[in-house]
């Protein structure tokens, strides 16, 4: 069976050895098993993200991500841009739209490009990767995949800001989405309903404002354990490191003993596919996810 | 000489609110707010706001252009999201926070040592010099911007955090040396004066 | 049965609420030929599931007891229930109808003795109540029905069910082998007073309709204050069945909201105002309403309403829209979320209940209309435009009941001048 074929915009933070090397590899073996094939735009730069707004201003932050939709299109046209991290996401999709609604920006923005040797006449779809899983692959084909059933672990479904708002999963709400519970239930396992599933973890003013970020996160994990949850999954990186690192720092400022294991949807898929504990990026886990290390090694 | 903040009151003399929707990220929509709140009680960090994202909509029109411009409180933003998808009038309102706390910046009137400010400026220097966020710089700067003593202090309080990221295999001490980068980066330097270029003729900020 | 019943003098009035029965009784008072065609088993509309109606808090059976009347009264007025509009063509003075009538399986011989009610066991959601409770599916649509006869759900048609209510039928009432029909007519002018609808809460996702039991609407909370209704008149939340003394009003639920309805409801504020002193009558001092708002629309002579209740200490206004609504795990109260605009303050109040003021909509949104129909950009109707066709009450507009009559007398006014410009035109050939 031939593969679907995206353009792939894995953004800074999914490369070998930073942040969320894991979180790539169990990509990795999602896309295999799914029969999806993530082409890697050369040379695709930094997106800015959100916090690139002080320094950066408007049209350097669009030209910045203009500039990968240029590589895609002339890469691999007719391709979709694929993300696995929501800023990149949001702000390629934002630029996208933009540039397809003012003439004059997309003109400014090529003026700049030029400079890079590029131009961009429109085109690109940006789609972050559950866009991918849910609408071009489905439900029913996630599922049939599964060979390890995630038995009794249960997790709290931590969707957070950015692969949610603005834009988020077509049909889904902004407020209490579902899907990634959905995605926590096919694979088996248990999503406890709790209250801080869209909840803000601070973001990158986790670094600027780390006790008004520490707040948000200490709700969140707090929340994840009134309500019996095991481990959180989540589809973000920044999520994914603000909400695990920090509960060393929350502990040692606040007297907590949290000790939760925040994982990748991805991560666990993985599992459920029959990877191997290292496929599913479990070794990077700063807190280790044992239960799921262990159904991964059963 | 006179400087970009003495030109654009020049400029706009009485109305600020003119000079937001001239000047700032999507500001033409400040004037569809009406004032009904949602975004203010929205923000996460909803306290540390002196003044909400509503409050400060009134006062452009109320034309307090110092009280807002040189407020911390646009620095507040996560980039949450919340208040664009609730706000019964659609005001990108993430957008607009993020273009007055840019404004406010690029006139040099914004809160000097404001936290949030800092790491955005050493967040858009280190990648604007390779084309990607070299992570282990970021944080080497993040930790020692207020100087060797504090760094250390920070780096020793979060001393659990940091080696588990590098056992985990996701901070890697290497990239002091060899990093991830674009190999066209001087082109992308190219393209980001030229953005900030052109931006700042939009803007007023060159004649 | 077909032209015989109708010619292109004759009006045809769509919705038997207060704005159709109103339209269709002026026309017919002034010897037109008129057919109201109503979806529902029953007229009335939306009035008749009110518990009191602003200004005057009067119950809404006066005022459908006196239109009834009329009716019943009045030969020049066909009333067709469980009739809808499959289509029309035609323009200005010769329209063409089908109208499509669902069974009622009860025939004309019905003396609504209620034996049949009784005899089965099967229950479906009760409309009267806004689903709060259930019905026999043998049941009398409420107690001012009109007409009033039973209907039989078509749920147990065909099972034993069924089949009991037919047997404690004493008159021969039940006709279980009624099938749905069609009617086709020739009109001369139509008069649309279709009404509204409330907006589907569950869109209205940060304040969690869908999620927290004690969030309801404003229609539910009339049925709650309704000595008629599901609770007997006490204001019980559906979450634990607890009497709920601490009350919020949200203003503006779905309504002046671009991800919603983008127009005012208009009669939601003065519905508040109405509903909390629905609290005051049934908790007297130990009620508590709390009213959040963008701003209080209670216009023209509606003012003094406003001022007597900001005057009743035991209701209070926040100037806030409020942003989201979280629920209290351990008491099932709804927290609200917010900032006060005035003054700004930032809040998390709990209450025991949270009634939304939803916002009216068009009851045609979504439905097929003649291309001949003018629209305005909330759905509402406009005309038509070769000016045969009238919108009247709140299918027209969102409006109260005195307004809603109002605009229903014009709307007849017109299609009386249309059936009088036709009967000319038509004498003179
Ligand atoms: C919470 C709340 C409280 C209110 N309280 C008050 C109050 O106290 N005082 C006041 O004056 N007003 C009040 N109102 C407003 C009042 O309900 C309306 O003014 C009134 O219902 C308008 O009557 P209508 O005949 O235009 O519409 P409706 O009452 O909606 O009647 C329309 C009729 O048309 C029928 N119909 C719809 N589509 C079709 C079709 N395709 N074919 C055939 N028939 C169709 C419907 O079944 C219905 O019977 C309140 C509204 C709300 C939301
Ligand atoms: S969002 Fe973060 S990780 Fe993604 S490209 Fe932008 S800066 Fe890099
Ligand atoms: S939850 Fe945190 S990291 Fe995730 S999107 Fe929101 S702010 Fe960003
Ligand atoms: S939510 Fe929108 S309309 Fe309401 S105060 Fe904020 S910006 Fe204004
Ligand atoms: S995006 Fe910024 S302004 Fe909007 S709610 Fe979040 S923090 Fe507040
Ligand atoms: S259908 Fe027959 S049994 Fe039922 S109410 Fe009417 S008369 Fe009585
Ligand atoms: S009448 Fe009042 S509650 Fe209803 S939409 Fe208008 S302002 Fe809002």
């Amino acid at each position: 069976m031939s593969k679907k074929q995206y353009a792939f915009y894995p953004g800074c933070s999914s490369q070998k050895k930073v942040s969320a090397d894991n979180f790539l590899r169990s990509i990795d073996v999602v896309c295999d098993k799914l029969d999806v094939q993530l082409n890697e735009i050369p040379d695709w730069n930094c997106c800015g993200a959100s916090i690139g707004y002080g320094e950066g201003g408007q049209l350097p932050r669009i030209v910045l991500s203009a500039r990968n939709l240029a590589l895609s299109s002339n890469q691999f046209a007719g391709q979709d841009m694929v993300s696995v991290c929501p800023a990149c996401w949001l702000a390629s999709r934002e630029t996208a739209e933009r540039l397809h609604e003012s003439s004059s920006l997309l003109a400014d923005t090529n003026e700049a490009l030029k400079e890079a040797g590029l131009s961009y006449s429109g085109g690109v779809k940006a789609r972050h990767f559950i866009e991918v899983l849910i609408e071009d692959i489905g439900w029913d084909k996630m599922q049939e995949k599964v060979v390890k059933p995630l038995g009794d672990i249960k997790f709290a479904g931590y969707v957070g800001c950015q692969t949610n708002r603005p834009f988020g999963i077509a049909g889904e709400s902004f407020e209490n989405p579902q899907y990634l519970d959905k995605m926590i239930e096919m694979c088996g396992a248990e999503a406890v309903p709790y209250d801080q599933k869209v909840t803000c973890c601070g973001g990158a003013l986790a670094f600027s404002e780390p006790d008004k970020a520490q707040k948000q996160i200490r709700d969140i994990v707090e929340s994840a354990y009134d309500h019996g949850a095991e481990m959180i999954v989540t589809p973000c990186q920044l999520c994914q490191t603000n909400v695990e690192v920090y509960q060393t720092e929350i502990n040692r400022k606040q007297g907590t003993k949290f000790h939760m294991p925040v994982v990748y949807y991805s991560q666990l898929m993985t599992v459920a596919y029959g990877g191997t504990a290292k496929q599913a990026g479990l070794d990077g886990q700063v807190i280790k996810a044992e239960k799921l290390e262990k159904i991964a090694g059963k | 000489m006179t400087t970009a903040n003495q030109n654009a009151v020049a400029r706009y003399k009485n109305s600020f609110l003119k000079e937001v929707e001239a000047n700032v990220e999507d500001g033409h929509m400040v004037k569809m707010c009406m004032q009904c709140g949602v975004c203010a009680g929205s923000c996460p960090l909803g306290n540390a706001w002196e003044h909400s994202p509503q409050k400060l909509f009134m006062m452009i029109r109320a034309g307090k252009r110092d009280e807002v411009l040189k407020s911390d409180s646009m620095w507040m933003c996560t980039s949450c999201y919340n208040c664009i998808s609730r706000c019964p009038r659609k005001l990108p309102i993430t957008h607009i926070m993020h273009g007055l706390a840019n404004y406010a910046y690029r006139l040099g009137i914004a809160p000097q040592g404001q936290p949030t400010q800092g790491v955005a400026r050493m967040f858009w220097d280190n990648l604007a010099k390779t084309g990607r966020i070299n992570e282990l710089k970021f944080a080497i700067d993040l930790y020692f911007k207020d100087g060797l003593a504090s760094g250390m202090q920070v780096v020793w309080n979060m001393k659990e955090d940091v080696l588990g990221l590098v056992k985990a295999n996701r901070l890697n001490l290497l990239e002091l040396f060899s990093a991830h980068e674009c190999q066209d980066k001087i082109g992308i330097q190219k393209m980001l004066a030229k953005a900030r270029e052109i931006e700042d003729r939009r803007k007023g900020f060159t004649q | 049965m077909t032209a015989s019943i109708a010619t292109n003098q004759t009006i045809l009035v769509v919705g038997g609420g207060i704005a159709g029965m109103t339209a269709a009784l002026e026309a017919a008072e002034c010897g037109k030929q008129v057919i109201l065609a109503e979806k529902t088993p029953t007229l009335g509309g939306r009035t008749s599931l009110l518990y009191r109606y602003f200004p005057k808090m009067c119950h809404p059976t006066c005022g459908l007891e006196i239109n009834l009347k009329r009716i019943r009264g009045n030969p020049n007025v066909r009333v067709m229930t469980m009739t809808e509009v499959a289509a029309v063509s035609g323009s200005r003075g010769d329209y063409s109808v089908t109208l499509k009538i669902r069974p009622r399986y009860v025939n004309e011989n019905c003396t609504a003795c209620g034996d049949c009610g009784k005899a089965v066991a099967a229950e479906v959601p009760n409309v009267a109540n806004y689903g709060l409770d259930k019905t026999k599916a043998a049941y009398l649509p409420h107690g001012m029905a009109y007409p009033q006869r039973y209907v039989i759900d078509p749920s147990i048609v065909g099972t034993p069910e069924g089949e009991k209510a037919k047997a404690a039928c004493k008159v021969g009432a039940v006709d279980l082998g009624m099938q749905e029909e069609t009617v086709e007519l020739k009109v001369g002018s139509v008069v649309w007073a279709t009404g509204w609808r409330p907006y589907d809460a569950n869109k209205i996702q940060p304040y969690g309709y869908d999620r927290y039991a004690n969030v309801i609407t404003s229609l539910e909370f009339e049925r709650l204050a309704d000595p008629r209704g599901p609770t007997g008149g006490k204001l019980l939340r559906p979450g634990d069945g607890k009497e709920a003394k601490n009350i919020a009003f949200i203003q503006c639920a779905g309504s002046r909201d671009e991800n919603h309805l983008r127009h005012c409801s208009r009669i939601c504020c003065m519905a508040t105002l109405k509903q909390t002193q629905y609290v005051r009558e049934a908790l007297g001092d130990e009620g508590k309403s709390t009213v959040y708002y963008i701003d209080i629309r209670a216009i023209d002579r509606f003012e003094d309403f406003y001022q007597n209740v900001q005057k009743d200490p035991t209701v209070s206004f926040v100037k806030s829209k409020v942003a989201r609504i979280a629920e209290n795990d351990q008491n099932g109260n709804p927290v609200l979320h917010g900032v006060d605009t005035e003054g700004y303050q930032r809040y998390a109040t709990e209450h025991d209940l949270v009634v939304l003021a939803v916002g009216m909509e068009p009851e045609v949104t979504g439905v097929k209309l003649p291309d001949d129909i003018l629209l305005d950009s909330s759905n509402f109707i406009e005309g038509s435009k070769s000016g045969g066709m009238f919108g009247a009450g709140s299918a027209a507009s969102p409006l109260d009941v005195n307004r809603a009559v109002q605009s229903a007398t014009a709307a007849s006014l017109k299609a009386i001048q249309v059936i009088h410009k036709t009967a000319a035109t038509e004498a003179a050939i």
